[in-house]
């Protein structure tokens, strides 16, 4: 069980509060391409900040940037 | 001979400072228009340069990329694809943040593309330069090919060495293929002959574009159209694919250069904004600071325009009487004292609460809360088939949701735009008010609850609470009902909290309550002279009757003055057009527990929901004195002859308030609809499930209670 988890890939939504990682991929084309074009490319150092009141969306740190963006969205984001 | 007038395009990414540097280049020069063939208000203003170069600068809605998602977005391609459309810029001026100025460069490097004389303009130095943030302009300048220009629109710097690098661009000819331009590869070859063969383009990036948005470009003939789509069927491609690989291309091309670029970089990650904001977005004090703040804004919209109300009150009811004695009595002094006169006072008279409400979103818009407040509510919105950017909406609705519909424009997905065009009517607007005043008091008598709270006041938090409920319950049915296979998502920038530019908020508000004037009042204006016409003529041998009947009702009881006059006018009404239309609709209205006059009330009010007031003031003769006690008190005299009791008992009462908090009682709301939807079916639905809502509600109030 504990091997497998290893190779499971986590995506931004899995991270801890205030945890800064870096993007690796996606997992969904339509939504990568929107998201790109603000920057959330491979390689971008990025920061789960926190998440929203009523869950559901999800404020990031992008370089000096803050976003916010949906779940949807920061599941589709994977990190390392 | 006279000189053509440059366009100049303002481009860049939302947030990059672009609206302020507008403001500074054009100030009160702006003014709003359309684009051709869409309903997005197109920003611009002119500006003359010491050249003697009349310039028009166009402010387009902010993007991140020529691969664009909103209505809003849309255009800016649209206009750009499109050497032929009359916005197409001679020269862009691209305007990037002085932070993060790597998130620019995405859609500078493709506009590059476009071989449009183009200037780089980086914004906001002052701050820049207080972060310590410092950039080799140089370096960047020649990986463009571009000049790059360093200013700060708050404090006013360089904006004229900006303006005298714009008289070198529109006086610069040509531009060269851009030494950085990304190859085409094979497949996007392909897609550029395709389009190329349709409709030849001399640049093969606009042919790319092109291809990829064939389907929404407004300017493509259907013919153009559907050869495009034919041919490209035969490629195998993803549009999405090529999207991503483009981008990553470009990304990986311009890192370096960046990254060389910066001689000092912003180190400070933990701002005081973001302290700020784990105070201001907190899961329990986020949403508790959102309601004070809403609060204080509602509270505010009511006590601050009662005093400009009543001058504009006053200053309408002066015009009327000074129209009525100086001008001879004929039908078209009539008109313009009944008639035109209180249409264009029923238009000014929202002018206060919404300058009010308009004045204190765009100070919090322009300090960066509203888009706290987005990311607060959307998973909420989310669940009720919303977006997190409707809650701007909804807000708007609570003083008119004219302004309400059309800034529904930045939601991307079609979707959560409509759902919220639909809904947003609901929300208790200011015209509602004068009704709920006049009925509360019939429904709950004034008493002091717990103490401290006033019970017609608690029942007027009440109906504005229904409404919301109302609006949100509605979106959740609308969520399962409307279809869509477009991908909803959320991607919006939290901005550093800043102090607000007066002039940014004063433009804001003048071009929104602009676009209310124009959008709601001539209906409204129109719909009064309608009306007016309706009220004041009637089948000429029953008015004639009615007035007959009247002056002998006055002789026999010796009624005199204005009572005398009261009385005729409120027989006069009784035979008129819009009597028989009262009575007409008498039938159907029974079971709510009206009565032909509340008919006559109901029907005038498709003007404007106040002007119920006015009506029953006329119908109760009491037209003489606008006061609301006085109409209040006719009420409350009014016998059911069917029951014996009174005619607005708890029962009606109730029902009639229900009714003008859910029914669609505004022509305007319902032309801005069709306006914004395009299409006359989504007006036909909201008219329709908002009465069929008012009519169940009333019926069942009434039924209950009587």
């Amino acid at each position: 069980m504990e091997r497998n988890e290893i190779y499971v890939d986590r995506n931004l939504w899995d991270l801890q509060k205030g945890e800064e990682s870096t993007v690796k991929n996606f997992n969904d084309s339509a939504l990568a391409c929107k998201l790109l074009t603000i920057g959330i490319v491979p390689k971008a150092r990025i920061a789960m900040i926190r998440k929203s009141p009523f869950g559901g969306a999800v404020c990031i740190r992008l370089g000096g940037t803050y976003i916010a963006i949906r779940k949807s969205e920061a599941l589709c984001i994977l990190v390392d | 001979m006279g000189r053509k007038i440059q366009k100049i395009a303002l481009i860049g990414n939302p947030n990059s400072g672009k609206s302020s540097l507008f403001n500074v280049l054009t100030g009160l020069s702006q003014k709003i228009s359309n684009y051709p063939g869409v309903t997005v208000d197109k920003k611009s203003g002119k500006l003359k340069l010491s050249s003697g170069d009349h310039v028009e600068i166009i402010d387009f809605p902010g993007i991140y990329s020529l691969y664009p998602n909103s209505s809003d977005e849309k255009i800016v391609v649209e206009t750009l694809t499109d050497p032929d459309n009359e916005n197409y810029p001679d020269a862009i001026l691209y305007v990037a943040g002085a932070l993060e100025l790597e998130k620019h460069f995405l859609l500078a490097t493709q506009l590059k593309e476009l071989q449009i004389p183009m200037l780089f303009c980086i914004t906001m130095s002052d701050i820049g330069d207080r972060k310590g943030v410092k950039y080799n302009t140089d370096l960047l300048s020649q990986y463009l090919d571009l000049p790059v220009i360093e200013i700060s629109a708050m404090e006013k710097t360089n904006i004229d060495a900006l303006k005298y690098r714009l008289i070198e661009l529109i006086h610069s000819s040509g531009v060269k293929k851009w030494q950085g331009s990304q190859i085409l590869t094979s497949t996007e070859q392909q897609l550029v002959d395709t389009v190329n063969a349709v409709m030849p383009q001399s640049n093969d990036f606009r042919s790319l574009l092109i291809a990829h948005h064939h389907q929404w470009l407004n300017h493509l003939s259907s013919d153009q159209r559907s050869k495009i789509s034919d041919s490209l069927d035969s490629i195998p491609y993803s549009s999405t694919r090529l999207q991503i690989e483009e981008t990553l291309l470009r990304y990986n091309h311009f890192d370096p250069l960046i990254r060389k670029s910066i001689i000092k970089s912003n180190s400070d990650k933990t701002s005081w904004s973001a302290r700020i904001d784990s105070l201001i977005t907190h899961r329990i004090g986020g949403p508790l600071i959102f309601f004070l703040i809403m609060f204080f804004v509602f509270q505010a919209i009511y006590a601050w325009a009662e005093t400009p109300m009543t001058w504009i009150e006053e200053i309408f009811s002066f015009l009327s009487t000074s129209a009525r004695s100086s001008l001879p009595e004929s039908w078209f002094t009539n008109l313009i004292v009944d008639g035109v006169v209180p249409g264009l006072g029923g238009v000014l008279i929202f002018i206060p609460q919404i300058t009010i409400l308009f004045l204190l979103l765009s100070i919090l818009e322009e300090a960066g809360y509203m888009s706290r407040a987005v990311f607060m509510f959307d998973g909420m919105m989310q669940r009720v088939g919303l977006n997190g950017r409707s809650i701007v909406a909804l807000i708007s609705s609570g003083a008119c949701a004219i302004p309400a519909i059309m800034s529904t424009r930045t939601i991307s997905n079609w979707k959560e735009r409509l759902i919220t065009i639909l809904v947003a009517p609901l929300i208790s607007c200011s015209a509602r008010l004068p009704v709920y005043a006049v009925l509360i008091g019939f429904v709950v008598p004034s008493k002091t609850v717990w103490g401290i709270f006033n019970s017609q006041g608690l029942a007027f938090m009440g109906i504005y609470l229904l409404g919301i409920a109302a609006a949100l319950i509605s979106a959740w049915v609308f969520k399962y009902i409307i279809k869509s296979d477009e991908r909803s998502f959320l991607m919006i920038e939290l901005p550093q909290y800043k102090r607000p530019l007066l002039s940014n908020v004063l433009l804001t508000v003048k071009e929104k309550v602009t676009s209310f004037i124009y959008g709601a009042g001539k209906i409204i204006l129109l719909i009064s002279i309608i009306l007016w016409f309706l009220a004041s003529y009637g089948p000429p041998q029953a008015i004639q009757e009615a007035k007959n009947e009247a002056m002998s009702i006055a002789d026999q009881q010796g009624i005199e003055g204005d009572e005398r006059e009261d009385l005729l006018a409120a027989y006069h009404l009784e035979a008129s057009y819009a009597g028989h239309l009262g009575k007409f609709i008498e039938p159907v209205i029974r079971p709510l527990g009206y009565d032909w006059k509340i008919g006559i009330a109901l029907i005038t009010s498709f003007a404007a929901r106040e002007v119920f007031v006015g009506t029953m003031a006329t119908i109760y003769s009491v037209g003489s004195t606008d006061d609301e006690l006085t109409i209040r008190q006719k009420m409350a005299a009014e016998i059911n002859p069917l029951t014996g009791k009174p005619r607005y008992d708890m029962a009606t009462s109730l029902s009639l308030l229900l009714f003008y908090v859910f029914a669609m009682q505004c022509m305007s709301t319902l032309a801005v609809t069709k306006r914004e939807t395009k299409s006359w079916k989504w007006p036909f639905v909201q008219f329709s499930f908002m009465s069929v809502l008012a009519y169940l509600s009333s019926l069942l109030a009434y039924q209950l209670l009587s």
